[in-house]
């Protein structure tokens, strides 16, 4: 992650970043249509606030950007995060045929998605930031605007629950 | 002598978030104790589950929106403000979510021969129709699985 002092256009933002933005919310949520709506919120905060963005540590702008506009999003709608639908095993068996190997990637995802999800919000968010986006304890620190012992506490215990989760 | 136990201290070393001296008591208690070996693999085992889930991005997605949306941002003049109401949040989201609206029938051909990453979106897919047609309001969003990070 680096720490610009060029302010990179609106474009270079969506191209650098409109994956992971998806990514971090589809982790959090579980749900496809959250996860577009908030990317898309995510970029338009962006466009207007490079109009006035002071150059710094542009992730730790990016990324509280992202998680103020998930956590409005998700008070927005007044409810708690979609669960993964259930196991439904239809949908996976009517797929193309798939090698076993293949499914037992997928059931894994499966399983690790949902026991995310189980995973407190603040627990959830530490491990996703880390582990799916990539950022370093710092970064997240700055995010969040926690201190980084607590960041490193909340990985660590997110980690313990999930295994505990995933058995 | 290893001291107490290093808990947290476990999680950071795997993530090289420790300094050069707790990185040398990690590496010293480990050496000596089980328990806590045991439980880097378990913390470690997690860790990996969730570094290896696929990165998902709805098909086109960058594209599409930038090139709905100015380049650059452009100063605040009376003549950014007119572009500017030209182009007001609510119809710049409108467009991009109907960017965003794909025919469903069209992803497998798109994407057909990718092998698991096919399944993975199909998959996906699947789970999104299920869930249109218990809420019509939802968008279908196109999902394919890309490789890398």
């Amino acid at each position: 992650m680096s720490t610009d002092d060029a302010v990179p256009s609106w474009e270079e933002v969506a191209r650098r970043h409109g994956r992971k933005i998806y990514n971090f919310a589809y982790r959090l949520s579980g749900n496809p249509d959250d996860a577009a709506d908030l990317a898309q919120e995510v970029l338009l905060r962006v466009r207007r606030g490079l109009l006035t963005y002071t150059p710094g540590s542009f992730d730790g702008w990016l990324w509280r950007i992202t998680r103020n506009a998930f956590l409005d999003m998700v008070r927005r709608r007044q409810r708690r995060p979609t669960a993964p639908l259930p196991d439904d095993d239809r949908a996976v068996s009517s797929a193309s045929p798939s090698p076993d190997e293949v499914l037992a990637t997928i059931r894994l995802s499966e399983d690790t998605q949902s026991a995310l999800l189980k995973l407190p919000y603040d627990f959830r968010e530490a491990v996703v930031l880390c582990d799916v986006v990539g950022l370093t304890y710092e970064e997240i620190a700055a995010a969040a605007e926690i201190p980084v012992g607590t960041v490193r506490s909340r990985i660590h215990r997110g980690r313990k629950m999930l295994k505990e989760l995933l058995g | 002598m290893i001291g107490a136990h290093l808990g947290e201290l476990l999680s950071a070393y795997l993530d090289g978030e420790l300094t050069g001296d707790e990185e040398e008591r990690v590496v010293l208690h480990l050496d000596g104790c089980g328990l806590c070996r045991d439980e880097l693999l378990e913390l470690d085992a997690a860790r990996g589950a969730v570094r290896s889930l696929p990165v998902l991005e709805p098909a086109g997605f960058v594209d599409k929106i930038t090139r709905e949306m100015p380049a650059v941002p452009v100063p605040i003049t009376a003549a950014a403000d007119r572009r500017r109401s030209r182009m007001r949040p609510t119809a710049w989201a409108a467009a991009a979510a109907a960017a965003l609206v794909l025919a469903v029938g069209g992803v497998g051909m798109a994407r057909s021969g990718s092998g698991g990453a096919t399944i993975e979106m199909e998959e996906m897919l699947d789970r999104h129709a299920v869930r249109v047609s218990v809420d019509p309001g939802l968008s279908a969003v196109q999902i394919v699985q890309v490789v890398g990070p």
